[in-house]
């Protein structure tokens, strides 16, 4: 029992990295109907910076920053980052073929891998938390702090992502965008403004799945990548739909790896939700929770 | 008269190029070490996501100490097949005397034919058994810096049983040869122990970011033999933690990078045990001291053994050109294959796998993750236990004897 509630806790708290990351794909799917392979690199990126932040000198030598006060400079910093690559990966390309602006997202995952390698090198490096070797026991089993912090503070963002998309004019204007984007032009809606928004506020969530996901183990450059298939393999089984159907893709996606995956065929556990997600797109193309094609959307 | 003045010009011309010829060989005649054209094949920061600093920084330093007697030029090897094949050609083209690279043995094998081929001594910075001399991929000009894996890997194995006196032991294994290698290493030297058993089993990956299944696995092992990647290594070490399994936890070379990095503090890193060819920042000898002071001045961070290493290999290599009066290849592979030469990181002397190091550390850390000693290890020379491959059986995994 003690083992079943370990793998619980491991599959919720990586299902909702997974989580995180989806949304960060689906904000900017929907504003400018990109699939933004940079993400995983925001990730790796945000834990980087929120590193540099708090540790040793700190940013620019002027001491380190608290942990919290750290991370939320961090967030900050990710979502001007994210506007960055709005202008010079996404802005300038629009209206060019959807392809072309796919591969410059690569592309830009590329450069900043490679500029973060530079700036901090390849050794692995430690993301401190405020509950670093704290551990919760629950019937037998200990569930480190971090791994509630992470289901804690991704479920109150995915819940306010919710709320952001449901009831402001944001949220209106995005899906209203994501419907047409050239009708919703017409209508006055500020698609470019949009575009910038959503490449800002995916970095942030980027950033924060970096400061979260950072504590559990060690950070090198490849830390985002494996959370950005994760979390496009989410978005998928999802539909690239609504967010909480990404969402519970993301879930899925932990539990099947760690509790399906801990139990059997445990040392080849890293496939499961890829195999998960081809048989969904076989047996439902739409995705979980959506209507249409989901390979169609993409 | 015009031809005449023809004739004397052109004999003029051949009296001074004859002069010129003279000269030049006289002053080539008289220098006592010809300059060494060394080439290193191995990337660095920002190459790629596996790439350290650290070879290219202590060739680097080498090369600048040694000035005229060195040609020292870096190209970078990518990790796949194919670039290494490809860096290698590059290097080939360059007419180099010697060259130093590949840190994976994978790199190493997949152009051992043309490194054969090339007849051009090559300090091979991996230590895979199939690249001694009598393995699949070795060859007579090929030369292994550091003590075979599998002599290492067997020696961690027989540390936790026979130094710390542990029965139960737990296996885990990256899925990479490293993995394999040294679990199967492992196996080999725990084999007819008495009483030792391993009561549990595991494989990660190398991308691994939650080992929760993998520590609760080891609940009732008394020492955990790892065979790991930097990175689930952190993960592990602090999983074991946070499950209360506080066990001597021995892995080999990732054990430095990730207490260097910070990622295992406390319990975490007070269990961890690694392995490491030499441990430059904890040496005692005064020129060892003098030269981790050289180094962290001029790159601004600690050396580790592979940067010590580069750095030898480079000393080495001119050296065994002094000796030999010659920069040609076949008679640098003669003079390294009988000079004895002592660097920083060790003692160097080929043996007849062409294995030049034989000394190797296990380490211990302290809460903070500081690296020291906990026991020195010397591998027999010759020694291959032959866990990759049957053609490559020399003798018998060695015990490694304490030489401190």
């Amino acid at each position: 029992m003690s083992n079943l509630i370990a793998l619980l806790a491991s599959g919720l708290a990586v299902g909702a990295i997974a989580a995180l990351a989806a949304v960060g794909f689906l904000l900017i799917y929907k504003a400018t109907g990109v699939v933004n392979f940079a993400q995983g690199d925001l990730i790796t990126l945000g834990a980087y910076i929120a590193i540099w932040l708090t540790q040793k000198d700190g940013a620019f030598g002027i001491g380190a920053l608290g942990l919290v006060p750290g991370y939320i400079v961090t967030i900050l910093i990710m979502f001007l980052i994210g506007v960055g690559l709005e202008r010079v990966a996404y802005a300038p390309l629009r209206g060019r073929s959807i392809h072309v602006i796919v591969i410059t997202t690569l592309g830009a995952a590329l450069v900043l891998r490679a500029f973060i390698g530079l700036w901090q090198g390849t050794t692995p490096r430690y993301l401190d938390s405020p509950v670093r070797g704290d551990v919760l026991k629950i019937a037998g089993a200990n569930i480190s702090y971090q791994r509630v912090l992470v289901i804690i503070v991704s479920a109150i963002v995915v819940v306010a992502t919710i709320l952001l998309f449901q009831f402001t004019q944001f949220g209106r204007q995005l899906r209203a965008t994501a419907a047409d984007r050239d009708t919703a032009k017409l209508c006055g809606v500020p698609v470019n403004w949009l575009s910038m928004l959503a490449f800002g506020l995916s970095a942030a969530l980027a950033g924060l799945a970096g400061i979260l996901l950072g504590p559990l183990g060690s950070i090198d450059l490849t830390l985002g990548f494996n959370f950005m298939i994760l979390g496009f393999a989410a978005a998928v089984l999802g539909g690239f739909g609504s967010i909480g159907g990404v969402v519970v893709g993301g879930l899925a996606i932990g539990l099947v790896q760690y509790v399906f995956g801990g139990y059997v065929l445990r040392d080849y556990n890293a496939i499961f939700p890829f195999v998960l997600m081809i048989l969904v797109i076989a047996l439902r193309p739409q995705g979980l929770f959506a209507r249409g094609s989901a390979l169609r959307r993409l | 008269m015009r031809l005449r003045r023809s004739w004397s010009t052109l004999l003029s011309v051949g009296v001074l190029a004859s002069v010129v010829a003279a000269t030049g060989s006289s002053a080539a005649g008289t220098s006592k070490t010809p300059t060494v054209k060394i080439i290193l094949l191995a990337e660095t920061t920002g190459e790629s996501s596996a790439a350290v600093p650290y070879y290219d920084n202590g060739a680097k330093m080498a090369a600048e100490e040694l000035g005229s007697k060195v040609e020292y030029t870096r190209i970078p090897a990518p990790l796949p097949p194919a670039g290494a094949e490809n860096a290698f050609q590059q290097a080939r083209d360059q007419n180099p005397n010697a060259i130093i690279g590949f840190p994976a043995s994978s790199q190493g094998i997949a152009v051992s034919d043309s490194i054969k081929s090339s007849g051009i001594p090559f300090f091979t910075l991996s230590s895979g058994e199939q690249l001694a001399k009598n393995g699949p991929n070795g060859a007579k000009n090929l030369f292994l810096i550091r003590p075979i894996d599998t002599l290492s890997f067997t020696a961690q194995a027989q540390y936790a049983v026979d130094t710390l006196k542990k029965k139960k032991i737990g296996l885990e294994c990256v899925d990479n040869a490293t993995g394999v290698n040294g679990c199967a290493a492992a196996k080999k030297a725990l084999q007819g122990k008495k009483g030792v058993n391993i009561v549990a089993e595991r494989m990660n990956s190398t991308t691994a970011t939650d080992l929760t299944e993998q520590a609760t696995a080891m609940k009732g092992t008394d020492a955990i033999l790892d065979f790991n990647f930097p990175n689930p290594l952190g993960v592990m070490s602090n999983q074991l933690v946070d499950n209360d399994i506080n066990v001597p936890h021995v892995d080999g070379a990732s054990a430095g990078i990730i207490a260097a990095g910070g990622v295992v503090k406390n319990k975490a890193a007070t269990n961890l045990k690694g392995t490491d060819d030499c441990v430059p920042t904890a040496d005692k000898r005064s020129k060892v001291k003098k030269w981790v002071s050289d180094y962290q001045s001029k790159y601004g961070s600690p050396p580790i053994y592979s940067a010590a290493q580069a750095y030898d290999m480079v000393k080495l290599i001119a050296a065994a050109a002094k000796k030999a009066g010659s920069v040609n290849p076949a008679k640098l592979n003669t003079a390294i294959a009988s000079i004895s030469y002592d660097g920083i990181c060790a003692s160097y002397k080929t043996d007849d796998l062409n294995v030049l190091q034989h000394t190797a550390n296990i380490v211990k850390f302290d809460s903070q993750g500081k690296e020291s000693v906990a026991k020195p290890l010397s591998f027999p020379p010759g020694a291959n236990p032959g866990v990759v491959t049957e053609t490559t059986t020399t003798t018998a995994a060695p015990a490694p004897s304490s030489s401190g």
